[in-house]
């Protein structure tokens, strides 16, 4: 398990993954600064927002495309089978692969961390709750990065898919409030059906949109009675990703 | 022959320059929108788009409203704004985070200086239900609530609105608000003519007079005794009674 770990934090260094993700970072920082600087009041809690915004989404997308090129690459170079062969089972290859790629995740986000309690004044509860979500929820979107790229055979396939994935994870919220709705889910032609398809899309895609919210940053978490749900749903959900995952790689045939 | 070919795919070349020109004079009619405020979206639309980061996206939104109009190297009057969809946007981002004061900020501080002052009254109303919103506006929103007063009073001069509004001033649920704001009420009742409401309201402050600063306490013994002056000498039976020998016996050194 160790050696996978190691392999993987070195092929991310020799990707230039962690100089490409701290120089997208150090960008963000940048232009949140620069664009939270021509707010006429609240310039820090303007620039925090939008350093918090804009690094998650370079963290996503940066460890997204690396995860799923790095394990394709690894099909395509014959790397898998070599490691295969070596005395480890498929459970614990799927389980370390995830975990190496949980640190990377963890790695990225410190820099991050650093620079909001250097350069801002962010609420110091609120700091540590984003923290331990966002870095939750870059384990559980990389969960399903590496199922996608273990069951489809290209890796532009699974990035698309792990963002499209993510995308509607963030959603999630939006759709839930949107199944109240009596006007929208019962009018109209396709309203009934639309109801019906969202409520069954619920039950099976996690609700990211309650991970690292920026408010935290800024006003803390106090009042807020969701707090509970990014702990155990990425407990949950990251369960079903491994176990789907190991449950198509142990039927794989090389 | 060589020559020939070459001069044919040379012409293709010609062509398609001389089809981008003629393309060129139908699409340069078509410009991006200028409009000053943008139209406003529906509460749905904007849950959606913040993908569950409402924070991230209401400092976007707040930020684009900030510098509606003066976008483009444009540099857009007030007075030509639509106060009406102004109004929509400012309630709209009270939906995403009613706590942050950025919207008042820009509403009471920049939209406020309009050169059409009939269009405050659309400040003076956000201003007033953004302090009412839920609790902690109540508690904290009161700075706001004191500038609707302002606004009520000098720019729209509507009395009437800027005394309910000095009522909800006076009425915030806190001890440490400054005296002016629960004296507020009194201000505007005098300068509607009603004095002895006006005095009325300053001894009952008096009454909880523990808190106040000397400096405050003076001006209102100030405030009363020169009101109480001012209507004993508008009712001779009462200037009678207060130089009768009675009067004098019962308050001396008065």
């Amino acid at each position: 398990m160790k050696t996978i770990i190691r392999y993987t934090l070195l092929t991310a260094g020799r990707d230039l993954l962690f100089i490409g993700l701290l120089a997208i970072i150090v960008m963000a920082y940048g232009l949140s600064v620069f664009t939270g600087g021509t707010a006429l009041v609240e310039q820090e809690q303007m620039s925090l927002a939008y350093f918090s915004g804009s690094s998650r989404i370079a963290l996503q997308v940066g460890l997204i495309v690396f995860v799923c090129f790095h394990v394709r690459r690894l099909f395509d170079n014959r790397e898998i089978e070599a490691m295969l062969s070596k005395p480890i089972s498929r459970p614990q290859f799927v389980i370390a692969y995830w975990f190496a790629f949980v640190m990377l995740g963890f790695i990225a986000v410190i820099p991050v961390v650093v620079l909001m309690k250097l350069a801002f004044e962010p609420n110091m509860v609120g700091l540590a709750y984003w923290a331990s979500s966002m870095v939750l929820e870059i384990s559980l979107v990389l969960a399903f990065a590496l199922v996608s790229s273990l069951i489809l055979n290209s890796a532009v396939s699974a990035v698309m898919s792990s963002f499209s994935f993510y995308l509607i994870s963030r959603l999630m919220g939006f759709f839930v409030a949107t199944l109240d709705q009596p006007s929208i889910m019962t009018s109209g032609k396709y309203g009934q059906f639309m109801g019906n398809t969202m409520l069954a899309l619920s039950t099976v895609v996690p609700r990211l949109d309650l991970y690292a919210k920026s408010s935290w940053l800024i006003y803390g978490v106090d009042g807020q009675k969701d707090l509970w749900v990014f702990q155990t749903q990425s407990l949950v959900f990251i369960g079903v990703l491994l176990s789907m995952a190991v449950f198509d790689f142990k039927r794989k045939q090389f | 022959m060589a020559q020939t070919r070459f001069i044919r795919t040379d012409i293709y070349l010609y062509l398609f320059l001389i089809m981008q020109v003629m393309l060129w004079n139908q699409t340069r009619h078509f410009k991006p929108d200028f409009t000053i405020v943008p139209e406003v979206p529906s509460e749905l639309s904007i849950k959606a788009f913040s993908f569950g980061d409402e924070q991230f996206y209401f400092r976007t939104l707040a930020f684009d409203l900030q510098n509606a109009g003066d976008t483009f190297g444009r540099f857009t009057a007030l007075k030509l704004y639509d106060y009406s969809k102004l109004y929509k946007w400012f309630t709209l981002l009270d939906k995403l985070d009613s706590k942050s004061s950025f919207v008042p900020s820009i509403a009471a501080y920049y939209y406020s200086a309009t050169q059409n002052t009939p269009d405050v009254k659309y400040i003076v109303q956000y201003l007033e239900e953004d302090a009412g919103l839920n609790e902690y506006n109540k508690y904290n929103k009161w700075w706001w609530l004191g500038q609707a007063v302002y606004l009520a009073n000098h720019k729209l001069e509507d009395k009437d609105w800027a005394l309910r509004l000095a009522y909800k001033l006076a009425a915030t649920p806190r001890n440490d608000i400054p005296i002016w704001a629960k004296q507020m009420p009194a201000f505007i009742l005098e300068q509607k003519g009603e004095e002895e409401q006006a005095m009325q309201i300053i001894a009952d402050i008096l009454k909880n007079a523990e808190t106040i600063d000397p400096g405050e306490l003076n001006f209102m013994a100030y405030f009363v005794s020169d009101r109480l002056k001012k209507y004993i000498d508008d009712h001779p039976e009462l200037k009678k009674l207060k130089e009768s020998k009675t009067y004098k016996d019962s308050h001396p050194g008065q």
